[in-house]
């Protein structure tokens, strides 16, 4: 059978529904990570800072 | 006046220097956005929209490139609140100082809750935005004195003070087009676009804040475009980019009534007029109480394929509950009229409420045997939930039995074994992946059926349509069958402690032996006739 052109490809399109099963649901799960995921991104970040801040006063101590 | 010195001239080029960038939900594009941007556009501003759903990298990178004046985030989902907030955390960490506001019926209708979850916002732009957000950006622009603008509010100090409601726009028409920065959904080489033909919704079901978000705001509730500009932004759509596809957005599309009977029917005349109800497929969004033979057939005949409506229950005392207005036998008879008259529809159900009882359930679900069990649509349903501005959640934490928060809101159930019944129901559901998600079962038979009637109603007649309608059809029947044995097997279960044990196992593998069986059916249907289907899609561009 020939390959199915690009155009007419089946691409099931969600439509977002807020009315959702709340336990285990994906778009909980979604919105969790994503919020998980920036706050990380804050505390790598405020730690890094604080490290190199470390190694800065070890290095200005360091005779 | 010297050429060299036009302070009219100088004005537009720093106005044409200013950046604002909206932050919203994109997927099936946002509308409300697009008309923000729109007139913020008009008024002389560059605006970039970004998705929500972007890398949050991203959407820092482009505000701080942007170095706008102004973030406008629009929230649509009450859910979504603390991304935005941990999103607005972030980039005021990295030194994004501009001024941040949000628009939506949640923030609205409880701006104090929004400035106090999300401390970086400076003010909520309440009811709808376009005069407001125009107001405000050019207040910062300027420099002047922001608070004072009429539908905004803030904090100052400790307090949060609202100022008076400005009213409902009381001409749409006065609106430029929205801004449509989004891809469109490709169905089968048909290009889909959503639009508005009116804004507000007449009606007071409990569960929604619509009708609270429109009755808070001076000024009509309901407002309706002109036919004939819906029909010049259609075909602008068509012509510029190639949109076949209409789905209306409206909240309830004017069909109710001898006036708005006519409004449609005047919008259908301008369809004909215009030579594009032969080129073009529409969708609306409706009650059921709206569904009428003579103007729907109009309707169908300008190009109407599909008609969702907002069934939600099948019993009566739900209906009641859910202050619908409407009756089962309505509801029922909605269905009957549009598989007389041909038109496919989709359907909101809510199989749960806070009134339902094991007898509502098993109630629900012969309904839903009755209007699908065809296989003319798949099945599906939800849990009502007590959403914020709703008058179903001011009932529930009234009687105490609200539970969750913003981000979950919930409640208990009158009879605790239903708790037990929604838990397991809901984790069989999700596990199976039958109703929700891009590779739910009811998503992959949805789309199979719309493909249908875009094949029948922009094609060329096409061989073997009929029956591969009616194989989807029965696959559709038992999988619906299976879905309601399933609900009813649970429901058993909950009740009596007694009954089969259900294989979870077994269900999804039969769930996904079905989406790979109707995926495969469809893939080998349109490779057959993809000859057909493409010389028709290059004819038409």
């Amino acid at each position: 059978m020939a390959d199915i052109d690009t155009s007419l490809v089946f691409n099931p399109h969600w439509i977002w529904d807020p009315a959702i099963w709340r336990i285990l649901d994906e778009n909980d799960k979604a919105q969790a990570t994503a919020v998980i995921n920036i706050q990380l991104d804050l505390i790598r970040e405020t730690l890094t800072a604080q490290l190199n801040a470390v190694a800065n006063l070890k290095q200005l101590l360091t005779p | 006046m010297s050429p060299e010195f036009d302070p009219g001239a100088a004005t537009e080029l720093v106005r044409a220097k200013q950046n604002v960038v909206l932050v919203g939900f994109q997927k099936m594009g946002n509308l409300g956005l697009g008309y923000l941007s729109a007139v913020l556009r008009r008024a002389g501003y560059c605006v970039q929209l970004i998705d929500i759903e972007a890398d949050p990298e991203q959407i820092r990178s482009t505000i701080v490139a942007a170095d706008p004046v102004l973030v406008g985030f629009s929230l649509i989902f009450q859910y979504y609140i603390r991304r935005y907030g941990a999103l607005m955390a972030n980039l005021r960490r990295h030194g994004v100082s501009c001024h941040f506001t949000m628009g939506g019926h949640y923030p609205t209708l409880n701006f104090e809750q929004t400035l106090r979850t999300v401390p970086q916002l400076d003010s909520v732009v309440c009811f709808e935005g376009e005069a407001t957000l125009v107001e405000l950006v050019e207040a910062l622009h300027t420099n002047s004195e922001w608070r004072r603008i009429q539908g905004l509010a803030y904090r100052e100090r400790n307090t949060f003070i609202a100022n008076p409601p400005r009213p409902l726009a009381a001409d749409l028409d006065a609106l430029p087009f929205p801004d449509r920065d989004f891809e469109p959904i490709v169905i089968l080489g048909r290009k889909a676009m959503p639009i508005l033909a009116s804004r507000g919704c007449a009606r007071t079901c409990s569960f929604c804040s619509i009708h609270t978000f429109y009755r808070t705001a001076p000024g009509k509730v309901v407002r309706t475009r002109q036919p004939a500009e819906v029909v010049r932004e259609m075909q602008l759509l068509y012509e510029a980019r190639g949109i076949n596809i209409f789905l209306f957005q409206d909240d309830d599309f004017p069909l109710f009534g001898p006036k708005w009977r006519a409004w449609a029917g005047h919008l259908v005349d301008e369809l004909h007029a215009s030579g594009l109800s032969r080129k073009i497929l529409w969708k609306v969004n409706c009650r059921a109480d709206a569904v009428e033979p003579e103007l729907l057939s109009r309707m169908r005949d300008a190009g109407l394929y599909t008609v969702y409506m907002g069934l939600e229950s099948g019993t009566e005392e739900g209906l009641i509950t859910l202050h619908k207005q409407i009756t089962v036998e309505q509801n029922l008879k909605a269905v009957r009229t549009l598989k007389e008259i041909g038109l496919r529809f989709e359907f909101g159900f809510m199989l749960l409420d806070p009134s339902s009882s094991f007898s509502s359930v098993r109630e629900n679900i012969e309904f839903l045997r009755e209007i699908v069990g065809d296989g003319c649509a798949p099945a599906t349903f939800c849990k009502m939930l007590p959403y914020d501005g709703t008058p179903i959640k001011t009932s529930l934490e009234a009687s105490g039995r609200l539970k969750g928060d913003v981000c979950a809101p919930d409640y208990d159930f009158l009879d605790a074994r239903l708790d037990a019944f929604y838990l397991r129901l809901a984790r069989i559901v999700d596990v199976t992946g039958w109703i929700h998600g891009p590779r739910a079962l009811t998503m992959t038979l949805e789309w199979a059926h719309t493909e249908v009637a875009v094949i029948r109603r922009l094609f060329p007649r096409v061989p073997g349509i009929d029956a591969y309608e009616a194989s989807l059809r029965r696959h559709t029947a038992r999988s619906n069958e299976q879905l309601f044995k399933m609900v009813e097997a649970v429901a058993d279960f909950c009740l009596t402690a007694r009954g089969a044990v259900l294989n979870v196992n077994e269900l999804r593998a039969g769930c996904e032996e079905t989406r790979e069986t109707v995926t495969a059916e469809r893939n080998a249907f349109v490779t057959r006739h993809q000859h057909i289907l493409l010389r028709a899609l290059a004819a038409a561009a």
